[in-house]
Order: C-alpha cells, then structure tokens, then sequence
C-alpha cells in the first residue's frame, strides 16, 4: 500500500506533515492523477527571473521576494470569485428593496444582516457602523471562504499561513488608524490611547510617555494577536486532521491498519465537522474583534 | 537594503517569533513562516475584493436593505394610522348611533303626544258639533212650534172676524145658518188639513 502511495519516509514526520497544511507550489493530488502527487502550479513569472534578471546578474537575490506563485495565492483569488460571484448576485436580487427569494440569497443575506446587527452595531455604534460594513462583510466572507476552502479536499486554507492572516490584521489595523485619525484627528487618537489620569505633574512626566508606550505596543499586538489566533486554529485543526490521517499510512503495512484506519476515518470526519464550526467561529471572531478595535479607536472612552 | 528593513519591521512587529523564510525548495516545520509574496498577493486580492464589492455588492445590498426596512416601517405605520382611523370612525359611528336611537326615541314620543292630541281634539270637536247639533234641532223644533201656534191663532181669529162678519151682513135663517156653519166648518177642514 505504501508502495502505491509514493510514501519512502516516515508519514509522521513533522515536516511531512506540516508540508500537507502549509502553503506549496503544488497542489496535492492522488498519484493516480497527477505525477507523483503534485500538480505544478503555472508560474508566470519565472521566464522573467530566468531570462531576464538572473542572466543579467548570476548573484541575483531577491529575497525575501520569489516571485512564485503559491497555492494559497490560487485559493485566495479562488475565494475573491467566489465572493464576487455571490454578492453581486444577491445584490442584483435585493438591491430594489425586494426581499431576498431563494435558500442562497436568503442565507447569505441573513449571514449579512446578522454581522450588521449583532457585530458591527453593537461594537461601533448605530450611527457609525455602516461606514464601515463593506470592509468588515469582506472581511467576514474572505476569512471564511477561505477557511472552508481548506475543507476541500486537495485544496488548503490559505488562513493557514501567517502571510495571510497578517496581512488581513493589518487590513484591520489601517482600518483602525484611518478611523480613529479620521474622528479625533492625528494628535487626538494617539492622545486618545493614553487614559485620562489625574496625576500629579511630576508623576505624569514619568508615567503618562511610558503608558503611552505600553498602549501603542498594546495596539499592535492586538492586531498581531488577531492574526496568530486565526492561524493557530486553522493550522492545528488541519494539521490534527493530517496526524490522524498519517496513522493510517504509519501501520498500512501492518496488520494493525484494519484496526487503526477506521478509527482514524472516524476521528478525521469528527475533526473535520469540528472544523467547518471553527472555520465559521474564527472567521465570526475575527471580524467581531476587527468591529470592537474600530470601535474602541472612535469612541475611546 | 528596502526589503531587508522591511523584513527586520515584520519581525519586530512578531515580537521575536520565529519567522522563516520559505525556502525554495520545500517547506520547514515552521507554521510562523512568513512569506512576503503570500502577504502581498493578500493584500491585493483583499483590497481589489472590497473596492469591487463596496462598488457592485455592498453599497446596492446596503441600499436594498435600508430601502426594504423603510417600507417596512412605512408599512406598520400606516397600518397603525389606519387602525387609529377605524377606531375613531367606529366611536363616531357608534356615538351616532346612540344619538339616532335617542332621536328615534324622541320622535316616536313627539308622534305619540301629537297623536293623543289630535284624537282628543277630534273627540271635543265631536262633541261640540253633536250639542251644537242637538241645540240647532231644538231651536229648529221650537220655531215650528211657535210659527204653527201663531198661524192657528191667526187662522181661528180671522174666522171668528169672517163669522161675526157673515153673521152680522145677512138676516140669516135657520137652515141658512146650519148650511153657512157646515159651509165655513168644511172650509176650515180643507185649509186646515193637518198640524203636524
């Protein structure tokens, strides 16, 4: 059965493993189908790096840039379609006031409504969040499309790199600087950060710049924090979904595979309906937490 | 130099975890890895994802939304109003009512007292018809008496003067008086037929 499979190592090897979850150049696919498992993704710009730049110079180094195209990078744009596709097709069906007909307009557009109502409003206020509703459904709807593409078989979530989910915390921390500058000016919000004390002047010399200090490295991890939480539970469901699958590759050529393989199965689909909540939860977590910073950055006190 | 600062930047903003980058030929145990190509794919796909959407998807379904809720809100107000209307038109038309049945009531008793009033009239212009009936026949009775005695009165006085008359112009015998008396007697039958 290994034999079959192209597996020469050790199936439980952490860099294996961690190679089924993270970001590649291929996809993973049956042996069956594509040369040995992987399906070479297209790279436009390598003639480019080939021909031109390396030929110029030989020493040429670009890092930390590739110029490759990744997997998570096919999946992204993969979800930006699909998230076009549905939207602009709901909008087409309610943009005249007319209620949504249909299961899918009707589920996406109470998907919708419920981060409008229940996230948004009551994290930024009333009058204030619908400023800020296209920022936070796209974010909702990217973060979770992508996290439930990673449920498909032979594709991944692409919030199961940290290039991503930085990038989408920083997405929310400009959100948070533009918004907080644009309500209190530029001084304002950073003066904003600093809660308002009654100390006497010489404690305040010492004490306000160092809370100061503490508030804007308390600004940026949270945003940091957003971005590591997201990753951290879309890594470890899959790679927990990967271990378990490995054991089946572990004991295939003994006979404790007709004992391990099913409870392996068994587990992987329990873990993998564990999974479609948490891509559900952490795509609701972090636009939830997007909503409470922007919030806390216009309405400090 | 650019890039090289650039990545000093994402690891100080890590906060000294671990970031590796990915190597070109297979990947490392690393989950914190952070690939620069991979954040700036991100950073595009997003952006140009929310200006199409805010463009062709948000602003429509916003504007959908907050037109359906309008008219929503529009519709229970104006079903309230209409409510509130037919309340008041049903105390109004009940208080008509009411007042109808007063009215009525009122009318009937009018009817009535117009009625027994007129009824008693009747009766008393009956009555006083009937005794001024019952007068104008006795006076009527009365005259006929009075007239009949004065025409018998009349009558026997004009014979008595006839007779004296006759009695005193001839030298009369005794069959000429039996025959006068029986002549003037059958006289006074004819022109005195009856009294009644």
């Amino acid at each position: 059965m290994s034999s079959e499979t192209g597996h020469h190592h050790d199936p439980l090897d952490p860099g294996h493993l961690f190679g089924h979850v993270q970001d590649a150049h291929h996809f993973e696919l049956p042996h069956a189908i594509a040369d040995e498992g992987k399906l070479h993704i297209l790279q436009p710009f390598e003639p480019f790096i080939d021909e031109v730049l390396v030929k110029a110079d030989p020493d040429f180094h670009m890092a930390p840039f590739d110029l490759l195209v990744s997997k998570f990078m096919v999946l992204e744009v993969v979800a930006a379609i699909v998230l076009i596709f549905f939207f602009i097709g709901l909008a087409r069906k309610i943009s005249d006031g007319t209620p949504a007909r249909g299961k899918w307009a009707n589920m996406l557009e109470s998907m919708l409504v419920f981060i409008r109502d229940e996230v948004a409003r009551p994290a930024i206020g009333r009058e204030d969040a619908d400023r800020f509703m296209p920022f936070l459904w796209t974010m909702f709807f990217f973060v979770l499309i992508c996290n439930l593409i990673g449920l498909v078989p032979w594709a991944g979530s692409a919030t199961g790199a940290l290039g991503t989910t930085f990038t989408l915390a920083m997405m929310t921390f400009g959100m948070v600087l533009t918004a907080g500058i644009r309500k209190m000016g530029l001084i304002g919000f950073w003066k904003s950060l600093v809660p308002h004390m009654d100390l006497p002047f010489v404690l305040a010399i010492f004490l306000l710049p160092m809370i100061f200090v503490i508030e804007v490295a308390g600004l940026l991890i949270k945003h940091l924090v957003l971005a590591v939480r997201l990753l951290a539970n879309m890594v470890a469901g899959h790679l927990v979904l990967a271990v378990l699958l490995a054991f089946i590759l572990k004991y295939a050529d003994s006979y404790a595979f007709f004992g391990v393989a099913p409870v392996a199965v068994a587990g992987a689909s329990a873990l993998t309906l564990l999974e479609l909540l948490v891509a559900f939860l952490q795509a609701y977590i972090f636009t939830f937490l997007s909503a409470l910073f922007i919030g806390t950055a216009i309405h400090p006190h | 130099m650019i890039h090289c600062a650039y990545r000093y930047v994402v690891v100080g903003l890590c906060l000294g975890m671990p970031t590796v980058a990915m190597a070109a030929g297979g990947a490392g145990p690393d989950p914190l890895l952070f690939d620069v190509d991979l954040a700036i794919c991100t950073a595009i796909v997003f952006l140009l994802t929310l200006f199409i959407l805010r463009k062709f998807a948000w602003g429509p379904i916003s504007a959908g939304l907050e037109k359906r809720e309008q008219s929503i809100a529009d519709n229970i107000a104006t079903a309230e109003n209409a409510a509130d209307e037919a309340r008041k038109l049903t105390a109004h038309y009940e208080e008509k009512l009411a007042g109808a049945a007063d009215e009525v009531r009122a009318i009937l008793d009018e009817a009535r007292r117009d009625a027994e009033h007129t009824g008693q009239q009747i009766v008393e212009k009956a009555q006083a018809k009937a005794v001024e009936e019952s007068q104008r026949l006795l006076r009527e009775v009365e005259q006929a008496k009075q007239s009949a005695l004065r025409e018998i009165s009349d009558r026997s006085a004009n014979l008595a003067i006839s007779l004296a008359g006759k009695i005193i112009a001839k030298e009369l015998k005794t069959e000429d008086h039996a025959a006068l008396i029986r002549n003037d007697l059958s006289k006074f039958s004819e022109a005195n037929p009856s009294d009644n």
